[in-house]
């Protein structure tokens, strides 16, 4: 994951979703795509925060579940679930929220470092809080979340 | 002095020299085997390959790589001259030399860095021993060339002269000035050294240094003459034109026209008839392309390697192809083109039949498209195996080792990522084999063996897979040993271990954190890295397998598929959900129609097995495997439910809770699935026919249970990511064509989900006590096998049976609510066996059948079967506990089928009560207790005849043979003996013999019940003093005679 | 202007700019008086400097020659970009000049 650092960019684009009552947001230059869930095949036996595997265009896409991942209760699929894509490596991985709700410019000097836990949720997960005008973004630290052999 | 920065170039040049590094390794190991016996060409070439390495070196400005390959090439041309003979002293230096040049090749950009001080005096002083003389470093034939007004502008080498007219270049001399012909017309001299270097090779270049003068002469006036000597395929005038030069300023130097400086003769320049580039490329001439980056799984498989080296750049990205592949590719391209063409038009105007025709054609183009695409992958395996000749080399040097390698199939083909991965693994394993299998060579002597070790090598294509075999006659692998350290560092239980066999004792060498060398030695490294070599290979979707026997040797097989990204699968459904099961691990399909599930299935310990040909094979349900719910359709709601069931081989017949999903049993039946599913409503069907897919895992096979087999097709593996990769229960995951995804499963980590080895094991032990069992013979019986419902079939002993008619169903009448018959003057009823017991329905629609006519309560009735299979003797054991139920005496297999033995005498009186009374003979009252001693060492036979003789009021006693029954007439007051003939210790012949013998029994009423009938066995049991002789299971008689000799 | 500095008793110049054609004439005279100052050795830094023409080779060529004439060793270049490095390393001019980067 690359960041400029140079002093001419200091804000960053985030694009932000609901996961139960938290809002998170992400880089949208990590992010490749933002799709409706369609099918997804259930993986037994698989990590339980990984829902299953998707068709993503001809390749399989891991698809898991940010509420497991944060040791939520997971939900059944409806129709505001969205999966966002993001791309590790030579693979795609979708993160399955439960919506889409904005793409914001964050001024980075609204973002300030993350608490050991947020909403009972380990720190390490995420990158930074970003403080917007009425709420609290939880932006989401992606190389710990997709990190394997948990 | 640093490079050109020119990737292109670069990258070409590494390419190329790669290419020649390839095939040097293994031609200095052949001049070493050689020795005194120098084959000349063999060092020229050697010679040639490094030459050429330092010549494009040079160019580039790689200082390093060019001195070490020239050191090189001073010590091989001293070799080609004769003056240096290759010792293998001498060949060890090379060889860590040109390591060292591969190495920096690998990574040019800081090859220069690289400090190479040690080869290059290592090299100069395996010189010293032959420059006694001169200080020779180089080569002797010097050309000068030149243009008319400058002729010796460059010296070079006759042999660089000749390269450069190699490829079919001409040779020219360019005379540029900068300011004239470059500067003024508005360009750099970058850009132009940079158009050169594109369009063809700087051989040498010049800037005539005087001729600029100096600082005070005129600016204005200053000249830089600078001339190329430029090898190019391109033709003088065109040449002129593209680099805009003018025609003058171009020389064309012809080979005749070259003159040696010193005698300024003519030399011929032998025009070099084989390339430079090594001989391991195959025999057609071949292109290289680049390939766009590695497949996904190829850098998955690598990224997992934590040890694995850095890439170096050619590796991955570029293939050598045979050019008939190419141009098979380019037919098919243009094929698809037509084809497309074809499509279009058709679709436009609609044209049904052409657009069905055109799809055909295709299906076809793209297959043929597809498979020579993957062709182009595929490379021989001697690439890997050729590498291993030096590894073997080194290594039994430094273990003072004698081995042999021998090599064989490197010709056989793989695909590139497969063969890239396995190159660690097999690396490993040929260690192994020279580390701890091949002994010292006293060790072997003493033990009677040569003192060379053996190591084969061999490649071979068998069953749509390559096998890899790696063969060592050495010490085998100490499986006590094993045993021992897997024990004191508490891997496994000793119970585990002492049901292993010796081949599963020998897998144990993959088990992680295991290493069986005395000490960890420097050279293999690890015991410990044999489960990362299993790891690998399972990865790659191959098996491997272990056969050794201590003080002869180990092999190693290895299986893999011959591509990673297509196989041909089995795909099978679990629930709503689609598996993938690779056919290579397929051994067949089997289906246990659901009558015989529960013969077939049985259970050793927790573990399910099935009888296959004799065999009993493992299995398991893939919903346990994978922890799927198992769910079932309810026949009135039609909706999912879980099925609760857990016990398929001990249920018994009666529940009426549910139907199993309909199952292809029912699919080849005509009734839609509905209507059979309500029709069972009427009678319970509480077990569905069974498929089960025989796989096979390695070195043993199980078989797995699955909802339903659809079709087989070729799949496109895709990998699954990294989150997936833990899961050893798949194998990679396919799209199906509606862009369903199907898991596809790994056979051998299914296996060890479930723990299956050792209960393969157990299996076949619990086998070999059942064999021994069985042993112990059955009577045996007349039967007469019959057809109920149609996929059941029943079994009557012939014995009770008076007649069999065959009747048209329109004769059948309705009386009182019961089916009869006119027959013989009266009427005849009849039964069904499914009126009363829990069988299939016989197809009342049918125009005949057959009666089974047999006498009850004083009359004759009639048991209606659709078909009569067969009458056979046999003694086939009863199981009586099962399938037991009213109208159902038990089962046995017969024609390998369930059989359900018929109560004739039960089916009528369950359906009319008030016959049994009349059957019976004799009340309880006046049967008045009488002690009849049974005889029987069937103990079916023996609770029946005791159950029947005990409903109508009598005593039984039992005895299991004529020895007891002896013991029992002592012990206890008997009125009758009921015996059977066939028995072990004293049959019942011999029984009856010595009871006549007795004054105490002469009068006893011995009656002889039997499954064998006929004349000469009714004889013999006359003879011995047998009253009467009565077929088995014949109720009626037996009763009666009892009576006839008790009561009244 | 060139910047010209004395570091361990080695004159060092630096253009800072692309030996060009229009460039050269003042390079020129800084480095004829070099010379004439009777300079042995002179290092010449290439940093910031991405180009160097047709001219621009003439003139460094001439300048060597004239160093080498008034008993001079040699002119040194010397953060060179790896375009220039390699133009030079291409016509052999490494054989002429010192180069390090």
């Amino acid at each position: 994951m690359t960041q400029q650092t140079t002093s001419a960019e200091e804000v960053r684009d985030l694009v932000l979703f609901q996961v139960d009552d938290m809002i998170c947001g992400l880089d949208t230059s990590l992010v490749q795509e933002i799709n409706k869930q369609t099918e997804i095949t259930v993986v037994h036996r698989a990590p339980d925060y990984v829902r299953g595997v998707m068709n993503l265009r001809g390749e399989i896409a891991t698809i898991i579940d940010l509420r497991k991942k944060f040791r939520l209760e997971s939900l059944d699929i409806n129709k505001e679930m969205k999966v966002v894509v993001l791309r590790l490596g030579s693979e795609n991985i979708g993160l399955l929220v439960d919506s889409v709700t904005d793409v914001v410019m964050a001024d980075n000097r609204d973002i300030a470092p993350p608490p050991s836990n947020v909403s009972g949720i380990p720190g390490i997960f995420f990158e930074g809080i970003y403080t917007m005008k009425e709420d609290l973004v939880a932006v989401l630290n992606v190389d710990e979340l997709l990190r394997t052999g948990e | 002095m640093a490079m050109i920065d020119d990737e292109e170039t670069l990258l070409a040049f590494v390419e190329e020299s790669k290419e020649h590094m390839d095939g040097i390794e293994t031609d200095l190991l052949a001049i070493e085997e050689d020795g005194a016996d120098i084959d000349s060409e063999l060092v020229n070439k050697v010679f040639r390959a490094v030459h050429s390495i330092k010549g494009g070196a040079g160019f580039l400005g790689l200082d390093n790589v060019k001195e070490v390959a020239h050191a090189g090439e001073n010590l091989l041309n001293m070799v080609r001259n004769g003056e240096m003979v290759p010792t293998p002293e001498l060949i060890t230096v090379l060889l860590e030399a040109f390591d060292l040049l591969n190495s920096m090749l690998n990574s040019p950009a800081t090859s220069n860095d690289v400090d190479i001080s040690e080869q290059i005096s290592a090299l100069k002083n395996a010189l010293k021993p032959a420059l006694s003389q001169e200080e020779k470093s180089t080569p002797t034939n010097e050309i000068g060339l030149g243009t008319p007004d400058a002729p010796n502008l460059f010296t070079l080498d006759s042999l660089d002269v000749a390269l450069s007219f190699k490829g079919g270049n001409n040779l020219y001399i360019l005379v540029y000035d900068l300011i004239e012909d470059i500067e003024k017309k508005d360009k750099t001299p970058l850009e132009v050294v940079t158009e050169l270097q594109q369009t063809g090779n700087i051989v040498d270049s010049k800037v005539d240094i005087e001729a600029v003068g100096k600082l005070e002469d005129d600016p204005g006036e200053r000249r830089v003459p600078f001339y190329v000597l430029f090898a190019t395929i391109m033709e003088g005038d065109i040449l002129g034109t593209f680099i805009g030069l003018d025609d003058s300023c171009i020389h064309l130097i012809s080979p005749e026209s070259l003159t040696q400086p010193q005698t300024g003769e003519p030399i011929p320049v032998k025009e070099e008839a084989t390339p430079t580039s090594v001989e391991t490329t195959p025999p057609e001439p071949a292109v290289s392309i680049s390939a766009p980056p590695a497949k996904a799984v190829a850098k998955d498989i690598a990224e997992k390697k934590k040890s694995a080296p850095v890439k170096s750049m050619a590796r991955d990205s570029s293939l050598r192809v045979n050019v008939k592949i190419l141009d098979n590719l380019m037919t098919l391209a243009g094929e698809l083109v037509l084809t497309r063409n074809q499509l279009v038009q058709a679709v436009s105007s609609q044209n049904k039949q052409g657009i069905d025709t055109v799809s055909q054609r295709l299906n076809m183009v793209t297959s043929e498209l597809q498979e020579s695409i993957m062709s182009t992958r595929m490379q021989p395996i001697g690439n890997i195996f050729n590498k291993f000749k030096r590894v073997v080399r080194d290594l039994s040097k430094s273990l003072s080792k004698e081995i042999n390698l021998i090599i064989e199939g490197e010709e056989v083909e793989l695909d590139k990522t497969i063969i890239e991965a396995i190159g660690d693994p097999l690396t490993h394993l040929v260690r192994n084999s020279v580390d701890h299998g091949i002994e010292q060579p006293e060790t072997r002597v003493v033990n009677g063996k040569d003192a060379h070790g053996l190591l084969r090598l061999s490649a071979y294509h068998e069953g749509g897979q390559v096998i890899i075999a790696i063969k060592d006659d050495g010490a085998g692998i100490n499986t006590e040993k094993l045993k021992e350290k897997v024990l004191s560092q508490n891997l496994m239980e000793q119970s585990q271990i002492d049901a292993m066999s010796t081949k599963e004792l020998a897998r144990l060498i993959f088990m992680p954190g295991l290493s069986t060398a005395a000490e960890v030695t420097d050279v293999s490294g690890r015991g410990v890295g044999m489960d990362v070599v299993n790891t690998n290979l399972t990865e790659l979707g191959g098996i491997i397998d272990i056969d050794t026997a201590m003080g002869k040797g180990t092999t190693i097989t290895i299986k893999l598929p011959l591509t990673l990204a297509i196989i041909p699968s089995q795909i099978i459904t679990c629930g709503k959900e689609r598996f993938a099961i690779p056919q290579v691990n397929l051994v067949e399909l089997v289906r246990i129609p659901a009558a015989q599930v529960k013969e077939r299935i049985e259970k050793i310990g927790s573990a399910l097995v099935m009888r296959l040909r004799g065999e009993l094979l493992p299995l398991i349900r893939l919903t346990d495997a994978l922890g799927i719910e198992r769910v079932y359709i309810d026949s009135l709601t039609l909706e999912e439910k879980p099925d609760r069931r857990t016990q398929i081989e001990d249920r018994r017949g009666i529940h009426r809770e549910w139907d199993e999903k309909p199952i292809q049993e029912n699919e080849e039946n005509s009734e839609p699935a509905e209507e059979r599913r309500q029709s069972s409503e009427r009678r319970t069907n509480p077990i569905s026919a069974y498929n089960i897919v025989v796989l096979s895992a390695g070195d043993f096979h199980y078989g797995l249970i699955v909802d339903r087999l659809l079709d087989s097709e070729e799949i496109v593996v895709k990998p699954l990511g990294g989150h997936l990769r833990d899961c050893k229960a798949y194998a990679g995951a396919t799209i199906q064509g509606d862009g369903r995804i199907a898991m596809i499963l790994d056979v051998v980590g299914l296996s060890k989900l479930m723990n299956l080895t050792t209960v393969a094991e157990k299996v076949r032990n619990q086998l070999q006590e059942q064999e021994q069992k069985k042993k112990g013979g059955e009577d045996s019986q007349t039967l007469l096998i019959v057809r109920n419902a149609e996929d059941e079939q029943m079994a009557i002993p012939l014995g009770l049976v008076s007649r069999i008619e065959k009747i048209s169903s329109n004769d059948i009448e309705i009386t009182g609510g019961r089916k009869n018959i006119q027959y013989r003057g009266g009427s005849l009823p009849l039964f069904n066996v499914d009126e009363v017991a829990n069988v299939g329905m016989r197809d009342e629609e049918a125009e005949s059948c057959y009666v089974v006519v047999f006498p009850i309560a004083g009359k004759e009735v009639g048991i209606m079967m659709s078909e009569i299979v067969d009458i056979l003797d046999t003694n086939e054991k009863v199981d009586d506990i099962t399938h037991r139920q009213p109208g159902i005496l038990g089962s046995m297999i017969i024609f390998d089928k369930i059989t359900l033995l018929v109560d004739l005498y039960g089916v009528v009186t369950t359906v009319m009560p008030e016959w049994a009374g009349i059957a019976a003979h004799s009340s309880t009252e006046e049967a008045g207790g009488a002690n009849i001693l049974v005889v029987e060492d069937s103990k079916f036979f023996m609770n029946q005849i005791t159950d029947f003789v005990s409903d109508v009021g009598y005593t039984p006693f039992q005895a299991e043979d004529g020895v007891e029954a002896l013991r029992v007439l002592e012990e206890e007051t008997i009125h009758l003996v009921l015996t059977d003939i066939e028995m072990p210790n004293m049959d019942g012949l011999e029984l009856t013999r010595q009871i006549r013998a007795d004054e105490r029994w002469a009068g006893l009423p011995v009656i002889a019940v039997t499954s064998v009938a006929g004349e000469a066995a009714e004889q013999r049991g006359q003879e011995a003093g047998v009253d009467e002789y009565l077929i088995k299971l014949d109720r009626e008689q037996i009763l009666s005679k009892l009576n006839e000799y008790l009561g009244g | 202007m060139s910047y010209i500095e004395r570091k361990d008793g080695i004159i060092v110049i630096k253009p800072g700019v692309d030996i060009i054609a229009s460039q050269c004439s003042s390079l020129q005279d800084e480095l004829q008086q070099l010379i004439n100052d009777g300079e042995k050795k002179i290092i010449l830094d290439l940093q910031d400097t991405r180009m160097i023409d047709s001219s621009g080779i003439g003139l460094l060529i001439a300048s060597r020659n004239s160093l080498l004439d008034s008993g001079g060793n040699e002119i040194e270049l010397i953060n060179t970009s790896d375009e220039i490095r390699g133009l030079f390393t291409a016509m052999r001019l490494d054989h002429h000049f010192t180069i390090t980067s």
